[in-house]
């Protein structure tokens, strides 16, 4: 049992400490002091979980090795808690109480990277997002502090369109989620489609909760859509699969690149047996050919993780992996200073070797990547199969 | 004599709170305390609203997220979308939230028990919902950006200490409405309600009103602290205003301390400032969170705010006289005051009241007797519009009670007591008292939330007519303990005086003497003359035969919901089937020399 004057005493305590800036011990030779601010708990924790561990690997081999050009990192790592009002709060502190020359991590969803970007940008300070949404870095004149170490759905819509060119799919039908990923690649291949050549027949929606989309489905059948595309994140893309077979279509059934999880495949069964997946290279690393100029790079962040935390990577582990790997090597050309950090990597990634492909950002452009780092993959046998380079 | 009431909330105390808030960011060590402590007044706001609910009116809300986005969307959608000042989306946002729960309200209030926190849950889920699915004004799951800062004219809102200062001016006035509202007669009816919703009802409180009122004031606290937040951080998502957001706010009520003044600003100060302090503990601020909240649960049942609650009570601060209660003029007639015609009550196949018919006249003291289960107390709650009757209609002073609501049928002059006695608990005994009487000073919500003088007026004559009443029940020296504490025989008496505050012209009576001892049954009997000679009408329902026969008139007998006998006591105590009723058929025949 406490007493009242213990417990206000520890109060009090906690609420100075909380008043007080945070203090520790510096390590000779002047660290460089970078922020994270992962998700990993609450809804987004199971991606965020891997990205966190992934920084943290970074920063303790490079330290290991003696640090950036000899300085140390000191990595200050935040948990977003899924929330963004939380997010809002800790990359506050990470930028006033920390002192953080840079962040690497949105809080690993779209809406709280987004919620985050008036704080950065009013304190011009360069955060490296790992989020999905196109708008974290577009326009280029409002987010000059926000880069990405994603695709855009930009280059995967385009790439899916080349894809059907070459295998002679002329009419399509779309099936989005109605949460910020789906509707923004309805609307990327509402705008590709017909310079294409590609015919859209039907534009279906549903809820990132729904069970059942048995209705949407029918309709689809009626229309000569010669490939269904899902786009979503969500289980829901679970039920797609499931129905398609239940109402046995014989459509090529196409997700997008928020779906590759053996997870949802091993959960889909059967169903998501010969399914096409619009995805980056890092799930069929192993079957790329010997001389693709990422294999490498993958394979070897792959080992490293293992090695460490005696469990697989996955994808979205490797997308924190490039963005704290572009942030060190623009701090190792050009220092610590936020502006520098930011012009670094404006100026200093080009044809960067990452593990999502190969990385180049320009003052005009603030996500690496490009259709060529995008492959379009089939779930076969219990894996996914490399089909189209 | 006279004293401050126990219950007040001191001036003083706020005013010292708020001026440590405006000092605070003259000491804070950078931009990001003061943004925590700006969240912290968002949450101050949206706890305080919600204590008002939950710990003065007794519901719960479990959509105050919900409310909290409307007025964070309702802004920004007018501001992004319509080019709209926040200034004007900021009252627009809250005049929509308060239809809404004006809506709400309407049918879930008018129902006991906790039928809100249903329909809140709904409603919360809904509103998070209608947030994600109408995108085009709202930009769906990923948000909505660009919202136009806090601005007024060329004054412009760039730092986090303009937004702390506009945000905790918002707060302080939010807490100084509050003050002034749990300080005032509406404030305590509002606890009588939460603490016994048929004794408040009987007392003139018209309880689904008083709920109603409560619950809107709390949905606009929400919608103006959301406003706020969507201004200040300028960018909202959905999931800010979800489910889990609603129980925390519950959680933060719960923490501080229900039902008390500072317990939702403790409690929001606490769960604001406690998970930040926790950050610098890595992966173990979560298990640290959960075990710090499980000791304050565990330590401290009556939350935080417990640990401020003095043993002493404050010095008094208004001397009031007591005012004895006025008698009732002897009306000239023959006119009966209360009329029961016919009146039937069944419960699916119970018939507890059979066609029942009688009478009071004014200044008369009638008493209803009968075995247990007679239908003595349906009777009661039928007259007093409790329960409408099967058929029958009931007449006070020549005008219809059947169809009215409790509230109404006290207003016109009908007071009661409980057979089960029915104290406010979380009230003093004057302010038991206090409770009834809107007759004569109706409750005026906008004069209570302001502090005007009519009300303070209004109030210390109240508090005067209260004493007095304890007064002539014998009690006044115990006016200012807590109500909770008294013996059974004091909190039957102090029952008594508070339905002779309301003024009636009729007093019902359930069971007065009851529990009591010898010595406390003769003070009863004294107390009933003393009300006879006030000129009031008694209707008494009782079992000790000596107090029944001693201070009536005349004599209802009921047994199986029928009226078997009605007369003087003399009358009633010869009457065969009443012997036989009480008694039984075996001891009639010996009566009868057999």
């Amino acid at each position: 049992m406490i007493t009242r004057r213990q417990f206000q005493t520890t109060m009090v305590g906690g609420l100075a400490a909380t008043l007080l800036p945070r203090r520790e011990a510096r390590a000779a030779g002047e660290p460089y002091r970078i922020g994270s601010l992962f998700s990993y708990t609450g809804p987004a924790a199971f991606l965020g979980d891997r990205m966190k561990r992934s920084v943290e690997l970074f920063v303790e081999e490079t330290n290991k090795k003696g640090g950036i050009q000899g300085h140390p990192i000191e990595l200050v790592l935040y948990d977003a808690a899924s929330e963004s009002s939380k997010a809002v709060l800790a990359v506050k502190r990470l930028i006033e109480q920390d002192k953080v020359d840079v962040i690497v991590g949105d809080g690993n969803r779209s809406d709280i990277g987004l919620a985050l970007i008036p704080s950065v940008q009013r304190a011009q300070v360069p955060l490296m997002s790992v989020s999905g949404a196109t708008s974290l870095v577009e326009p280029v004149k409002d987010r000059a502090w926000v880069f990405k170490s994603t695709v855009n759905d930009v280059e995967v819509v385009a790439r899916l369109l080349d894809f059907f060119k070459k295998k002679g799919v002329k009419d399509v039908a779309m099936l989005n989620d109605t949460g910020a990923f789906g509707v923004s690649a309805r609307d990327v291949l509402r705008a590709q489609a017909p310079a294409a050549g590609v015919n859209v027949v039907a534009w279906e929606e549903f809820q990132p909760s729904d069970n059942d989309l048995t209705t949407q489905l029918t309709r689809i059948r009626s229309t000569s859509a010669q490939a269904i595309v899902c786009w979503t994140v969500t289980p829901a893309g679970v039920v797609f699969l499931k129905n398609a077979q239940q109402l046995g279509l014989k459509q090529m059934l196409v997700h997008g690149f928020g779906f590759v999880a053996d997870r949802y495949m091993q959960l889909a069964g059967d169903a998501a047996e010969g399914l096409m997946l619009t995805s980056l290279k890092f799930p069929v690393a192993e079957q790329l050919p010997d001389g693709d100029p990422i294999k490498a790079t993958i394979l070897d962040y792959k080992a490293r993780y293992r090695a460490k935390y005696k469990e697989e990577t996955d994808v979205y582990g490797g997308q924190a992996w490039d963005g704290i790997c572009m942030v060190a090597h623009a701090m190792a050309q050009s220092g610590n200073a936020k502006d520098k950090i930011r012009t670094g990597l404006e100026t200093t990634i080009k044809e960067f070797k990452g593990v999502g492909g190969i990385f180049t950002f320009s003052p005009e452009k603030h996500w690496g990547l490009a259709k060529s780092d995008v492959v379009m993959i089939e779930w076969r046998k219990g894996k996914f199969q490399l089909v189209d380079l | 004599m006279s004293r401050a009431l126990p219950s007040r909330v001191s001036l003083v105390g706020l005013a010292g709170f708020l001026v440590v808030v405006a000092l605070v960011p003259g000491v804070a060590p950078n931009a990001y305390v003061v943004q925590v402590l700006a969240f912290t007044g968002l949450n101050v706001m949206l706890a305080v609203g919600l204590n008002l609910l939950m710990g003065y009116a007794g519901q719960v809300s479990l959509g105050h997220a919900g409310f909290y986005g409307l007025g964070a969307y309702v802004s920004s959608v007018l501001g992004v979308r319509f080019g709209l000042s926040p200034w004007l989306g900021m009252p627009a946002a809250a005049c929509v939230t308060a239809l809404l729960a004006y809506a709400i309200g309407a049918p879930t209030l008018k129902l006991k028990s906790y039928y809100l926190a249903m329909a809140t849950l709904g409603i919360g889920i809904v509103l998070h919902l209608g947030f994600v699915q109408l995108y085009w004004w709202t930009g769906g799951s990923s948000g909505l950006a660009n919202i136009p800062p806090l601005d007024i004219g060329p004054l412009h809102f760039g730092s986090d200490r303009a937004h702390y200062y506009a945000i905790w001016l918002f707060a302080a006035a939010a807490l100084w409405l509050a003050l002034n509202l749990v300080n005032s007669s509406v404030g305590r009816a509002l606890r009588a309600v939460g603490d016994s919703e048929v004794a408040a009802s009987a007392m003139g409180v018209d309880a689904p009103w008083a709920k109603r009122r409560i619950f809107v004031l709390s949905a606009v606290y929400a919608s103006v602290a959301g406003s706020l937040y969507a201004h200040y951080i300028t960018v909202i998502s959905p999931e800010i205003f979800s489910f889990l957001a609603s129980v925390v706010l519950v959680l933060m009520v719960a923490i501080g301390g229900i039902g008390q003044y500072w317990g939702p600003v403790l409690g929001a100060l606490l769960l604001t400032l406690l998970p930040e302090y926790l950050r610098k503990y890595g992966d173990y601020e979560v298990p640290l969170y959960g075990l710090a909240l499980i000791v304050v649960m565990l330590f401290l049942p009556r939350g935080l705010a417990g640990l401020l609650q003095r043993g002493a009570r404050r010095a008094p601060s208004v001397r009031v006289d007591a005012v004895p209660p006025p008698g009732v003029a002897a009306t000239v007639g023959a006119a009966p005051l209360l009329e029961v015609s016919g009146v039937s009550k069944h419960f699916g196949g119970v018939r507890a009241v059979q066609a029942c018919s009688f009478d009071i006249r004014a200044g008369e003291i009638r008493a209803v007797i009968g075995p247990n289960g007679a239908g003595k107390t349906t009777l009661f709650n039928v007259i007093t519009g409790v329960y409408p009757p099967t058929q029958g209609e009931v007449r006070f002073q020549g005008q219809r009670l059947t169809g009215l609501p409790p509230h109404e049928v006290a207003r016109l002059g009908v007071y009661r007591t409980f057979q089960n006695v029915q104290l406010f608990g979380s009230l003093s005994v004057v302010e038991n008292v206090m409770v009834a009487g809107a007759g004569r000073h109706p409750d005026r919500f906008v004069d209570a939330l302001l502090a005007r003088r009519a009300q303070a007026e209004a109030d210390r004559d109240r508090l005067a007519r209260a004493l007095g009443c304890l007064a002539l029940v014998g009690i006044e020296p115990l006016a200012f303990a807590p109500a909770a504490s008294l013996p059974f025989g004091q909190q039957k008496l102090v029952e008594v005086a508070r339905a002779l505050a309301g003024e009636p012209a009729l007093l019902l009576l359930d069971e007065p003497a009851a529990g009591l001892n010898s010595t406390e049954k003769v003070e009863m009997m004294r107390l009933i003359g003393r009300l006879r000679a006030l000129g009031l009408a008694v209707l008494l329902i009782e079992h000790d035969m000596r107090l029944v026969m001693g201070v009536s008139d005349r004599v209802v007998v009921l047994n199986y919901g029928k009226k078997i006998a009605d007369g003087s006591p003399a009358e009633v105590q010869a009457d065969r089937a009443v012997v036989r009723s009480y008694l039984g058929e075996e001891a009639d025949s010996v009566a009868r020399g057999h």
